[in-house]
């Protein structure tokens, strides 16, 4: 006999934020996209590099706390040819849109499904402080498995 | 009365990999030596035969009673073979100074208190073992060490004497927080004049007086310090300045001016005075600022020896940063490139040495892409492992970068002791330097170059 009492709800799954960096990386390799997490640039540890059409991006995962996230990404500008932000657990506000198209680094939205893990919120401008040398670094430690 | 301090640039000796910027080509860049006795006693052989066949420089030895004072964690060895145990090398220097450090820390696991040195006898015995200790510990390598033949040949080979000795004798001293002061002063005062009972006559005595900041910036107790060690019959010949944690950099007005003071206060009558962690500040200052002709002498470590906790930190990772001359400071690898950029340091080789440095090792890097070549300045290997459930990337140094910062810094320094300027063209740059960095690294970075100028000049 079938029960007419339904179980509770599912809840929504809560992770830490390499928890959300992790699910990235797992599909970005699932598409044979070089990446690291953790990556090494200049003394920083960048949550998420990957290499997108030739062009090297890093994402910094926050979940709540956008104005550390964008001090992070203004760092990445050294190294990379565009810097992220991920809000992994809130909509992105106003004022934080504002200061990272101020700042130059873009804004992206984690996706749960199958394929390219990020929706673009707001494009990144191209980084103008890259240095070869610490791109180089990066890309180095950057893998498809 | 000589003051045992040669000349304005102290270094410190930190471990044996430092001593290849202690020589050669180095030699000629610094005034005198400073290291610690629990080196001597961890390697009493080669710090002889470093000190008195290689060097060849006039040196001094913290003997680091302050260490006993703390939790006795600081002593104990974190190797695998030995966890738990006191270092050897303390253990060494404990064995040598005896009762009543000997006695609290191996009979009764606890770090030593005022109380312990109420018997007069005792603590003259222990100063007289701390002074001898000094005194003797490095020639007697030459006479009766494991290694006196071997030491003795070295010497013989080079042509150097076969005794080495200390330009000056630190008495015993402990850290002075607010908390305690009195009780520790006390102590302190009372070695200092056991201190000079044992002294071999003509010798130099140093106070070694170890406060917080705390101490610092509260009038009473920096003038009752002042005064006590000034109405000391023991009347020591220099007094060498340790305040806890005081970085230069990160000093308000107030600090600095309290810091000015202090140094001020303990010359007067013509005292000597040598800050053991200083930087920049220090040094205009002694040179041509508001501590000419007081402060007669700055050192630092390597690289990390401009200011020092009195309660040892240990752990963290080695991080090789470039000393950036123009703002006088040792900046992370982005903060240091960024700088760079703004001050037009990459457009050319010669922009970067007209700009930034043109040191020795500057002009053996920076030879045509600045960009890419100041990378030997900031190259690392990462090393990626998981703590605690985390992916953790970590980045170390590479040996070269290490090599090149550590090699450029001893440049630099050499430099900032030596190079003929004014105050107010210091002062000048540092404003100038303030104002075009401010926005692109951060005031956390640039801020003290505002703070200085205005105390740097004084009155005047």
């Amino acid at each position: 006999m079938k029960s007419s009492i339904s179980g509770p709800p599912p809840r929504t799954m809560r992770r830490t934020e390499q928890g959300y960096v992790r699910a990235a990386l797992v599909a970005l390799r699932r598409l044979g996209i070089p990446c690291a997490w953790e990556a090494a640039l200049l003394g920083r540890s960048v949550d998420l590099a990957l290499l997108q059409t030739n062009a090297l991006w890093t994402v910094e995962f926050k979940k709540r706390d956008w104005r550390r996230a964008l001090g992070q990404a203004r760092d990445h500008l050294l190294g990379a040819d565009y810097a992220y932000v991920c809000l992994a657990e809130c909509q992105p506000s106003p004022a934080f849109l504002h200061a990272a198209r101020d700042a130059g680094i873009g804004v992206l939205r984690l996706h749960t499904r199958k394929g390219w893990p990020f929706e673009v919120v707001a494009k990144a401008r191209r980084s103008r402080e890259t240095l070869a040398f610490a791109r180089d670094r990066v890309i180095k430690q950057l893998r498809t498995t | 009365m000589p003051t045992g301090i040669k000349d304005l640039h102290l270094v410190r000796f930190g471990t044996a990999a430092d001593s290849c910027y202690f020589l050669d080509k180095f030699a000629d860049t610094y005034d005198q030596i400073v290291i610690n006795a629990n080196m001597v006693a961890h390697m009493p052989a080669a710090v002889a035969t470093f000190l008195a066949v290689r060097a060849r420089k006039p040196f001094l030895i913290d003997p680091q009673t302050v260490a006993f004072q703390h939790d006795l964690d600081h002593l104990l060895s974190t190797s695998k073979k030995s966890a738990g145990e006191i270092k050897k090398s303390w253990l060494r220097l404990i064995h040598s100074y005896g009762g009543p450090v000997k006695e609290a820390i191996l009979s009764r696991s606890r770090r030593i208190l005022p109380d312990d040195f109420k018997s007069t006898k005792e603590c003259r015995d222990f100063c007289s073992r701390v002074v001898a200790f000094q005194s003797r510990e490095l020639a007697n390598e030459f006479q009766s060490g494991e290694d006196a033949d071997y030491v003795k040949f070295l010497a013989e080979e080079e042509g150097a004497g076969t005794l080495v000795s200390p330009s000056l004798i630190v008495a015993p001293y402990f850290f002075l927080n607010a908390q305690f002061f009195d009780e520790w002063l006390d102590v302190n005062l009372r070695c200092l004049e056991f201190g000079r009972q044992a002294i071999e006559k003509g010798k130099p005595l140093a106070a070694q007086l170890v406060i917080s900041q705390e101490v610092l910036l509260a009038d009473k107790m920096r003038s009752k310090l002042i005064q006590n060690y000034h109405g000391s019959g023991a009347k020591p010949d220099v007094f060498l300045l340790w305040i806890d944690s005081l970085n230069e950099q990160e000093l308000s007005v107030d600090e600095l001016k309290a810091y000015v003071s202090l140094v001020q206060g303990l010359a007067e009558g013509g005292h000597a005075v040598v800050n053991l962690y200083g930087g920049y500040f220090s040094v205009a200052a002694a040179r041509f600022g508001e501590l000419k002709d007081k402060l007669v002498g700055i050192c630092h470590g390597l690289e990390y020896g401009e200011s020092k906790p009195v309660v040892p930190i240990s752990g963290g990772v080695p991080v090789a940063k470039y000393y950036l001359p123009n703002v006088h400071a040792r900046l992370p690898a982005r903060v240091s490139t960024r700088a760079i950029r703004e001050l037009g340091g990459f457009t050319s080789a010669e922009t970067f040495h007209q700009r930034i440095c043109s040191c020795r090792v500057c002009k053996s890097v920076i030879r045509g892409n600045p960009e890419q070549e100041f990378s030997h300045f900031t190259d690392t290997k990462v090393s990626a492992f998981w703590r605690s459930g985390r992916r953790v990337a970590m980045e170390f140094p590479t040996a070269a970068t290490s090599d090149n910062c550590a090699r450029h810094y001893m440049w630099r320094k050499h430099l900032e002791y030596t190079e003929p300027t004014t105050i107010e063209k210091v002062c000048q740059g540092l404003k100038d330097n303030f104002e075009k960095l401010k926005d692109p690294i951060g005031m956390e970075f640039v801020g003290h170059c505002a703070i200085w100028p205005k105390v740097l000049p004084g009155r005047a």
